[in-house]
């Protein structure tokens, strides 16, 4: 299998202000299928196969139930809250119960609301800034939470967007005690650490946040054995004028739709990851999260 | 994108904008520190007027408020002959949907020579000396959490007149160093100035885990032990309504600084503090009134040190 040439699976892609356009050049980069996140309006005749996620509380509110039943039957591929907060871990444990019970996969972004406010990682770099921080226990208090969850509900999840090297192994022990996990990284923060917000580059305002070199180390170690299921794009256009700000009021989230295939080839060729295992994260593996 | 430090100087070395201590040339710091010695008079609290700035345009912006930062930068350009304005613009006005960058160009278009900026984001100056007209120079009077550099000058200065060599000082700073920006433009200062020696004091919860020049304390006497220098910051109200501590009353006693504890540090100790003071909080009166004390001090030279600042920007030499 070449990673040049792949048709790749996205597991998020936000479509932006234009999403006409978004898809087309995901379909010039060559992607076969993005998935998208709940409310996420797609165009008419969209450029390239859509795969969606609903929400599993109603309006993302983390206080009722969505109609998941309905989501379900409109051909979703899981259920999500994203980045969004729980009301309670009660309302957790009852979702997750549910789409059980509907065979929905749940797609999990841990992160515990206040921890997570931060705007960058916990370490030298934003203490000298004077940015207010988020340590890693943001992403991986919430992360022991989901996987007790999915353990007491039997749910199968897919956790999201994972951070740092704690996280990683967390999900590779869960995963040696046979918890129905999957899980996935950003591109970006295979490829970044947190010295990118140096000179306060909005660009790298990212949610999760960018960790340390450390971090970085140990998602794409990760990522190489097989831990971290897929590697996403988690493309996130924005208005330039959300975007081009001081630090912390930059609009979370970057364009990243042309960095996948780009950047695991510059992995590939520095050796960190064989190109199969590459391929895999990007196409068979997310095919397999998404049922396609 | 380049650092805070590297962004405002010219590429032949020269203050070009005046954002941070951090990575700031010696050299510079030492001239700033020495430009501002010529504008002190013969008396305290006397400062010499020269007309350095005559036609030039200081804009103090001030996203955030602040009346005696603001005061003092307008003192010190007048003292300069510099025509003044001050805008105070509340963040809420960017909030509307002008974008700081739109505010900004706006505001070029009046034709200044300087900003003064002052905002509670982090970074905020840097932001708008990254995209304004080359011909503009930016001084920091405060972002965030981040820098407020020419606090930290004037504390050096005010150092330097009582204790001589920074270098050889022992410096201890005591309270909220965690989110101060005073601290962190300190930290820089006294590094950059070469002391060896510095000391941040207080809970964990007000301490930085890491990232930050000097040593942590979290007990006082430990912390103040033979200090030439101690440094009391003020104590914001909100410490206590996001739970990192439980009182006043409870700091005053673990870290309030007295004359009796003053004797912990060096016998001719000096006692600083950025203003305004809670009395009875971070400092006693009794100590805040003492021989020791040189709070006022830090007053006069602070508007000694921004005429030395605003020079520096606008490039502009002080005669000896």
């Amino acid at each position: 299998m070449s990673l040049a040439t792949t048709g790749m699976i996205d597991l998020c892609c936000r479509l932006g202000e234009n999403p006409a356009q978004t898809l087309q050049s995901a379909a010039d980069l060559g992607y076969q299928a993005v998935t998208l996140p709940p409310y996420e309006t797609p165009p008419q005749q969209p450029a390239i196969q859509l795969v969606k996620l609903g929400p599993i509380t109603r309006e993302l509110d983390g206080e009722h139930l969505a109609e998941m039943a309905r989501y379900q039957v409109g051909g979703v591929a899981g259920v999500t809250q994203m980045h969004a907060p729980w009301k309670n871990t009660r309302v957790q444990l009852n979702a997750l119960r549910y789409a059980r019970g509907q065979n929905l996969v749940v797609h999990l972004l841990p992160l515990d609301e206040e921890l997570g406010r931060g705007v960058a990682h916990d370490g030298d770099i934003a203490q000298r800034l004077g940015l207010e921080t988020q340590p890693s226990a943001a992403e991986t208090i919430a992360l022991a939470r989901d996987l007790q969850l999915i353990a007491e509900t039997g749910v199968s999840a897919h956790i999201g967007r994972i951070s740092c090297a704690e996280s990683v192994r967390l999900i590779e022990r869960a995963k040696s005690e046979g918890l129905p996990v999957t899980c996935d990284v950003a591109i970006t923060h295979l490829l970044y650490n947190e010295s990118m917000i140096e000179g306060y580059d909005y660009r790298y305002r990212l949610q999760p946040v960018l960790r340390s070199a450390n971090d970085q180390a140990a998602l794409i170690a990760g990522v190489a054995s097989g831990v971290i299921d897929a590697v996403c794009s988690d493309h996130t256009p924005h208005a330039l004028a959300d975007k081009r700000l001081p630090f912390a009021q930059a609009a979370c989230g970057t364009e990243s739709l042309h960095l996948l295939r780009s950047g695991l080839i510059a992995l590939v060729e520095q050796g960190a990851i064989s190109e199969s295992r590459a391929c895999q994260a990007v196409s068979t593996a997310p095919a397999q999260i998404l049922k396609l | 994108m380049p650092s805070t430090a590297a962004l405002q100087l010219t590429p032949q070395g020269r203050l070009r904008h005046f954002l941070t201590t951090e990575g700031l040339p010696r050299d510079l710091m030492i001239q700033i520190l020495d430009s501002a010695a010529q504008f002190l008079g013969d008396t305290p609290r006397d400062l010499k007027k020269q007309p350095l700035l005559k036609g030039k345009q200081v804009v103090n912006l001030f996203f955030e408020n602040s009346t005696r930062t603001r005061t003092t930068f307008e003192i010190a350009a007048k003292a300069l002959s510099a025509d003044v304005v001050n805008l105070d613009i509340s963040t809420s006005a960017t909030a509307k949907g002008e974008s700081l960058l739109d505010t900004l160009k706006n505001l070029e278009a009046m034709g200044a020579d300087l900003f003064v900026v002052r905002h509670n984001q982090s970074g905020a100056p840097h932001f708008i000396a990254q995209h304004c007209t080359p011909d503009l120079a930016i001084v920091n009077a405060g972002d965030g959490l981040h820098a407020h550099p020419t606090q930290a000058m004037l504390d050096m200065f005010t150092i330097r007149q009582h204790k001589g060599d920074i270098s050889q000082l022992k410096v201890a700073i005591i309270g909220d160093i965690r989110h101060s920006r005073v601290v962190r433009s300190q930290i820089h200062a006294l590094h950059g100035l070469g002391c060896q020696d510095i000391r941040l004091i207080g809970p964990g919860t007000l301490l930085p885990r890491q990232g930050l020049a000097g040593t942590l304390h979290d007990d006082l006497r430990e912390g103040i032990d033979g200090a030439d220098v101690v440094i009391c910051l003020r104590l914001q109200k909100e410490r206590m309504a996001s739970a990192l501590l439980p009182s006043e009353a409870e700091f005053h006693r673990n870290y309030g600084m007295t004359l009796d504890r003053l004797a912990w540090a060096a016998p001719d100790a000096i006692v600083m503090h950025p203003g305004p003071i809670n009395r009875g909080v971070e400092i006693d009166g009794a100590l805040a009134d003492s021989e020791h004390s040189v709070i006022l001090d830090q007053v006069t030279n602070g508007i000694a040190v921004r005429m030395a600042v605003l020079c520096q920007v606008m490039g502009v030499e002080v005669g000896v």
